[in-house]
């Protein structure tokens, strides 16, 4: 696509998200997926709580002795690991299809497709944001929250969001033309749960494991830049490197979403 | 003076129908064989006209003629292949009317969500509750599921719904199928209201009555063609007479 048609698109995209009338439909759009999420749940919310609390008890119990051995509130290093990683693997896991489940909305109406992609999204993030918000509460019960850096942590959180749903959109696309690529992400995501220092610190593993590790799986440095933050510590050219990987993943996402979305939904 | 509302030159849309393969094993051992694993399909060829502002056009065509496809490139939802296509007003287009429905919510809550959808917002609609509840007559069912009413019911609500939007421009995609007589008469008088507004409207349906009575200017489109366009009345005559030579 040239640049010149690209820019255009991208102009009457831009255009068509930001009016009254498309603001209102995301607000829709979000108020009824708070409203079916839960649906014929016991427990609800609650989820959000137990799921991470349940992973943590057991790596804890497991890994305590071997890893957590010298690092500072190890059950807090644990759970940001676990939180953080949980939310990128089950947002692309569901976003993943979402053009293909809502082929119809997207093929019959006129409703701008980031929309759809927002909605879907909020839910993830709510969840997500009480799940950190229970990390910042043994944060403080560890002594380690400092309110300088907890400012840090909006551009992060901005950030974090644009790689998952860079990674999202170019996952929900290749999805329209090989349904393959739900087996391999779910073999990935598997992968990523020992490739990304959720138990384990990186001067643990032998210094290539670390370049691989580090350079090689975005989740990374975010996963560094999220535990400086709430554990008190930064290192900044990590931080920088971090919002840089975020905004790159959603500029490349995007673009491609942009480029393909017409062939894609066709075929989906 | 250029006071039209669609103007179309040479428009062509081509689909790539793939052909089924279970396994890339098997694509691959088909590529090997050359054997062909993708077909072209012209779903519009080289289409060209001018809808003018105000007018009311019906699309008429037998099944896979193309109207849905051209319909969708209006509306943006589609990009065309080739050719051009200018759209000066933004339109408000009703497909299938259980799109933006959803059977978990309640009646109200499908108002809600299915009115933002064609850009209404909540206080306006608030206003329209009570319209929309008595022309569906699910003024009893309001706060029910969607999954507990009947499909005509759920069509109901829709085109309740659909009827309260604004626009200069709206489309109507076999948006009449299947609706009972009594909610029909209802529907004739919003298309009858419409018809003598200066609102530009597309209507495609296989009840040629209705668009007989509701627009002036037709398109006759036969496997991505344009075989007629002119004055609504003849075009949908010459339309109907084509089955008597099948």
């Amino acid at each position: 696509m040239k640049l010149s048609v690209f820019l255009k698109k991208l102009k009457t995209r831009f255009l068509q998200l930001f009016t009254k009338s498309n603001w209102n439909l995301i607000v829709e759009l979000i108020r009824f997926e708070f409203k079916v999420a839960d649906r014929n749940s016991i427990l609800g919310i609650l989820w959000s709580f137990l799921g991470p609390l349940a992973m943590l008890t057991v790596m804890y119990f497991i890994f305590r002795t071997r890893f957590g051995q010298g690092i500072r509130a190890y059950p807090l290093y644990l759970l940001l690991g676990i939180v953080c990683v949980s939310f990128f693997v089950t947002v692309t896991t569901y976003m993943l299809k979402i053009f293909f489940l809502n082929r119809d909305t997207v093929l019959n109406s006129t409703v701008p497709r980031e929309s759809i992609i927002l909605s879907n999204l909020s839910i993830h993030s709510y969840k997500f944001i009480i799940e950190l918000a229970f990390c910042f509460l043994l944060g403080i019960f560890y002594g380690l929250f400092t309110w300088k850096l907890i400012l840090l942590l909006l551009p992060l959180l901005v950030a974090y969001l644009g790689l998952v749903l860079g990674t999202s959109l170019l996952l929900s696309l290749f999805y329209c033309f090989a349904r393959d690529i739900e087996h391999i992400w779910m073999i990935a995501s598997r992968i990523l749960f020992f490739v990304t220092p959720i138990f384990y610190t990186l001067d643990r593993i032998s210094p290539l494991a670390r370049k691989i590790v580090y350079w090689g799986n975005p989740l990374t440095p975010f996963l560094i830049s999220f535990r400086q933050v709430f554990m008190g510590e930064l290192n900044l050219p990590n931080y920088i490197y971090s919002l840089f990987l975020g905004s790159g993943f959603f500029i490349i996402g995007y673009y491609v979403f942009i480029v393909l979305e017409n062939i894609a939904l066709e075929r989906a | 003076m250029n006071d039209f509302c669609v103007k179309a030159e040479k428009l062509s849309k081509l689909f790539l129908v793939f052909k089924s393969k279970k396994t890339t094993l098997q694509a691959l051992k088909a590529m090997l064989s050359r054997e062909a694993l993708k077909k072209e399909l012209w779903a519009l060829y080289d289409v060209s006209f001018e809808i003018k502002k105000s007018e009311k056009l019906a699309l008429v065509g037998k099944n896979g003629a193309g109207k849905t496809t051209l319909l969708r490139i209006l509306t943006g939802i589609y990009d065309k292949t080739s050719g051009d296509i200018v759209v000066k007003d933004n339109p408000r287009a009703l497909f299938r009317f259980w799109t933006g429905l959803n059977r978990d919510l309640s009646v109200i809550d499908n108002i809600y969500l299915f009115g933002a959808m064609y850009g209404m917002d909540r206080n306006f609609l608030k206003d329209k509750l009570d319209d929309i509840l008595k022309m569906s007559e699910l003024y009893h069912l309001q706060f029910v599921p969607l999954n507990k009413l009947s499909a005509g019911q759920a069509q109901r609500l829709s085109l309740s719904i659909f009827f309260q939007s604004k626009s200069n421009f709206f489309i109507f995609d076999e948006s009449l199928a299947f609706v009972d007589q009594s909610f029909a008469q209802k529907c004739e008088a919003y298309f009858k209201e419409l018809s003598s507004s200066d609102k530009t409207v597309i209507m495609t349906s296989h009840d040629n009555r209705l668009l007989r009575k509701y627009c002036n200017r037709a398109i006759w489109l036969d496997e991505g063609r344009i075989s007629m366009f002119g004055e609504a009345k003849r075009v949908i005559n010459e339309y109907e007479h084509s089955f008597h030579y099948l």
